[in-house]
């Protein structure tokens, strides 16, 4: 018979973790209820308001493209190429070879036609030296500024001191966007000049077919460890950025893609160098800038433009990712912190923020520990394994109907994956997942903190494939040679 | 939690809460499933009926075809179909063939009718959208009271469909209701109302000059006299530099009068060149580069030194502008912290 107070404490365990269950899946069921209206509203809306009408009559702003790129020899050219096909107005691409180590920088100068040039900054936000700049005698609108190794924010920051087009988009150059993503991704800047950025849609292109940089068929990846991000990927944009669009409370922009007023951005410091959460530190940063200085700012996310990125599809390259977006996250949330429950700061600082905080940041401690406990309990006959199997069953359940409703909300919109045998796939991935993937990036979201509070801040290694080639039924092109590549 | 859980409420409770968990998920399922079938099938029928109409509608068009021919081919549960095709055909070809469409259109105008008054604002929009492209006779006067609609989106695409017109009197209607769309972007609205022409050009003016109008609205209608190109438009300019406080309005008269290339603005230009906010002295600098003569020189280099990046900008184009080059290019070689402007305006064309 256990002692007293460790039944006490078990059971303040025990308490804390059914309070967080129970407080995290009604935020994740409330996020997709507003999605799904929010999704069923847009869907008309785009009916309505046709994007391509939209753009054709009337003055649209520039846009500058900033993609920072380290080591990318493996896929930069044929996302450069893909990028010099965007159909848009007027726009610039301005890749920033981050002190590249392999020879992206040379198969750039000599695929493009590079040639040195001179472009006066307009903003001076400190970065790392700068070795050159070239711009493109053969398509002029693209520029490559060369420059010593400062990490993506750096990067970024040495972009944005060259750009003079009123708005930006940040992307990987690791990501292909499709080719109106630009103009879907402007229409709130024109419908509502007050929104200062717009997060699009990040899709995975493992297992699709890509030709000369574009995704001309969608299909679920062959790699089980892919698939499963696939209903991932969905659940966390369809439902989650949908939702807290729809709320007003977006705290994260995918670096992926994401559409920024350069103005704000510059005003409110650029990007911040110390942190590997650069994307959603800026988010966050944007939120308490423009409260704190009484300017309105509006942050969106709008399912409809989409960048194709590469999985990974080994649970090592798998686990740094997991591990490094945790330390973002936490690094964000707790540089800012003085937004938590503070009132200056409206729907953000009442609402997403102690969310982001208590479950998305701690979350995964208190489901490592709630695992462990619940583990020693059962060894230790505190609890009946019934009732524990029946618990850890409705954890699982409620897993499965989130993701489960998040292949519905594609089903019911998008509808990218056309095959019926995809469909079907999807579902099942969508009850699979919750069977150990889940579990597992919880431990690795676990490590991030961990790795956090110890000061980690490298990126780790994740190997990238590039985008390999595939014929129309998904064989590799025996025409082109995939590269192994190492990214940041 | 109890270690005997035999005949425990709480452990009903969870297996109660599995089974519901189980069949919410099967509903989940079950309804992608039926999305995915409607879908498939309705992608099925517009194909078809795609095919069924594809061909006559370009034999009508070329004039080899009767449209009756093809209007008795639209079945009664096609007809929305049908209006939707007519409408993408639209948007791909410009008059005289539009209006063959609008007549075909007309037979159905009773379904477009009927969601002009829909409760959803998407569908309004959507009507007022396929009335304006399809140009329906005898029904503008729907367009113009969407204008009205409680909806801004609804009220946009009719002012959009309006003013593409070209008609003076709707474009009246769309200036009369400017302040409904003060939130959309300025440069927006303005390109909007440029597409009226020139001859709107007058009422455009008197937009600007209102100093109770809302300042977004003066904007939009300085920045469509711009674009416009609207020679009268430098007096209201001079007007709202000379009396306004709002940066942005001032700012939007500046890049008009530096548009218009008049001389005898230059000694309002070269004042505000000297202004203390940075944006209008940049838009100064720029108009000044523009329009100035070579007495502007030594301003245009005072301006290379200013704090501002886009000021410095401006002021290296404008010196090239004026013909300053060997200035410039003592500049682009010596040490002066800004060389880098100097060899970008020498370079640039």
């Amino acid at each position: 018979m256990p002692p007293a107070w460790l039944t006490a404490v078990l059971d303040g365990i025990y308490l804390l973790i059914i309070g967080y269950f129970v407080v995290l899946n009604t935020a994740y069921l409330c996020l997709s209820l507003f999605a799904f209206r929010a999704l069923r509203r847009y869907a008309r809306e785009l009916k309505a308001l046709n994007v391509r009408d939209l753009l054709t009559s009337g003055h649209v702003p520039p846009v500058t493209l900033i993609a920072p790129a380290h080591n990318e020899s493996a896929g930069c050219l044929e996302s450069v190429r893909s990028l010099l096909e965007l159909e848009y107005p007027i726009y610039e691409i301005l890749v920033v070879n981050d002190g590249s180590v392999d020879d992206t920088l040379e198969l750039l100068l000599a695929a493009f036609d590079l040639e040195l040039a001179d472009r006066a900054p307009v903003a001076e936000m400190p970065v790392r030296p700068l070795r050159g700049l070239y711009r493109s005698s053969r398509h002029p609108k693209l520029w490559v500024l060369d420059k010593e190794n400062g990490g993506k924010a750096d990067a970024l920051n040495a972009g944005l001191n060259l750009c003079r087009t009123p708005l930006y988009c940040a992307l990987d150059l690791d990501s292909l966007l499709e080719r109106d993503a630009l103009q879907r991704l402007v229409r709130p800047f024109i419908a509502d000049a007050s929104v200062a950025a717009v997060g699009g849609i990040v899709r995975l292109a493992n297992g699709c077919v890509v030709r000369a940089g574009k995704v001309v068929q969608v299909r679920l990846p062959r790699n089980l460890l892919a698939k499963l991000q696939v209903v991932e990927y969905l659940r966390a944009f369809l439902a989650g950025r949908v939702g807290w669009s729809e709320t007003g409370a977006v705290l994260v922009i995918s670096g992926a893609l994401g559409m920024f007023r350069r103005d704000l951005v510059i005003r409110a410091g650029g990007y911040a160098h110390d942190t590997v959460g650069e994307d959603m530190e800026l988010v966050v940063r944007l939120h308490r800038h423009t409260r704190e200085v009484g300017e309105a700012a509006r942050i969106q996310f709008i399912p409809d433009p989409v960048a194709w990125t590469e999985a990974p599809e080994t649970l090592r390259g798998l686990g740094n990712q997991r591990d490094r977006w945790q330390r973002g996250l936490v690094d964000s949330l707790w540089r800012h912190r003085r937004m938590l429950l503070n009132r200056r700061y409206g729907r953000i600082g009442l609402v997403a923020y102690p969310y982001f905080f208590f479950l998305e940041m701690l979350g995964p401690l208190v489901e490592v520990v709630g695992y462990i406990v619940f583990a020693i309990s059962l060894i230790v006959g505190i609890v009946s394994s019934a009732y524990m199997m029946a618990f850890l069953l409705v954890a699982i359940m409620f897993g499965m109907v989130l993701s489960a409703a998040a292949v519905a909300l594609e089903e019911m919109t998008f509808r990218r994956y056309t095959q019926s045998r995809d469909l079907a796939q999807l579902f099942a991935i969508a009850l699979l997942e919750n069977l150990g993937f889940r579990q597992l990036v919880t431990f690795w979201r676990a490590r991030g903190i961990l790795s956090w509070l110890r000061q980690h801040r490298h990126w780790g290694e994740i190997e990238r494939k590039g985008f390999e080639q595939r014929d129309s039924r998904g064989h590799p092109d025996s025409r082109e040679h995939p590269e192994r590549r190492t990214g940041r | 939690m109890p270690a005997d859980a035999a005949g425990d409420s709480g452990f009903t409770l969870l297996l109660g809460a599995n089974l519901l968990l189980l069949i919410v998920v099967l509903v989940f399922m079950g309804a992608a499933g039926v999305l995915r079938l409607r879908n498939t099938r309705t992608e099925k029928r517009w194909d078809r009926l795609q095919g069924k109409w594809d061909a006559p509608i370009a034999e009508v068009l070329a004039g080899t075809r009767p449209a009756a021919d093809l209007a008795r081919s639209v079945g009664r549960g096609e007809r929305l179909e049908f209006l939707d095709f007519l409408t993408r055909y639209a948007r791909r070809i410009e008059l005289p063939e539009r209006e063959v469409i609008a007549e075909l259109a007309h037979a159905h105008l009773p379904l477009v009718e009927a969601r002009l008054a829909a409760r959803s604002p998407e569908q309004r929009a959507r009507a007022v959208w396929m009335i304006g492209l399809l140009d329906l006779p005898g029904r503008k006067e729907d367009v113009r009271k969407a204008l009205d609609d409680e909806s801004v989106m609804v009220a946009f695409v009719a002012a959009r469909a309006l003013v593409e017109g070209g008609d003076l009197e709707d474009a009246e209607a769309v200036l009369a209701r400017l302040p409904r769309f003060r939130s959309w972007r300025t440069k927006y609205i303005a390109s909007l109302l440029a597409a009226v022409g020139p001859a709107f050009a007058p009422s455009l003016r008197r937009i600007a000059d209102d100093p109770d109008n809302l300042p977004e609205s003066r904007m939009a209608a300085l920045e469509a006299l711009r674009l416009l190109h609207d020679f009268e438009a430098g007096r209201s300019a001079v007007r709202i530099l000379e009396r306004e406080t709002n940066r942005d309005l001032r700012a939007g008269a500046l890049r008009l009068i530096g548009q218009l290339a008049d001389p005898r603005h230059l000694p309002m230009i070269r004042r505000v060149a000297k202004a203390d906010d940075p944006m209008l002295r940049a838009q100064a600098i720029a108009a000044l580069g523009q329009l100035g003569d070579s007495s502007d020189i030594p301003q245009l280099r005072q301006a290379v030194d200013d704090p501002s990046s886009w000021t410095v900008l401006h002021a290296a184009t404008g010196l090239r502008n004026l013909g300053a080059v060997d200035l410039l290019h003592d500049l682009a070689i010596s040490s002066h912290p800004r060389t880098i402007f100097a060899r970008q305006a020498l370079t640039e064309r």
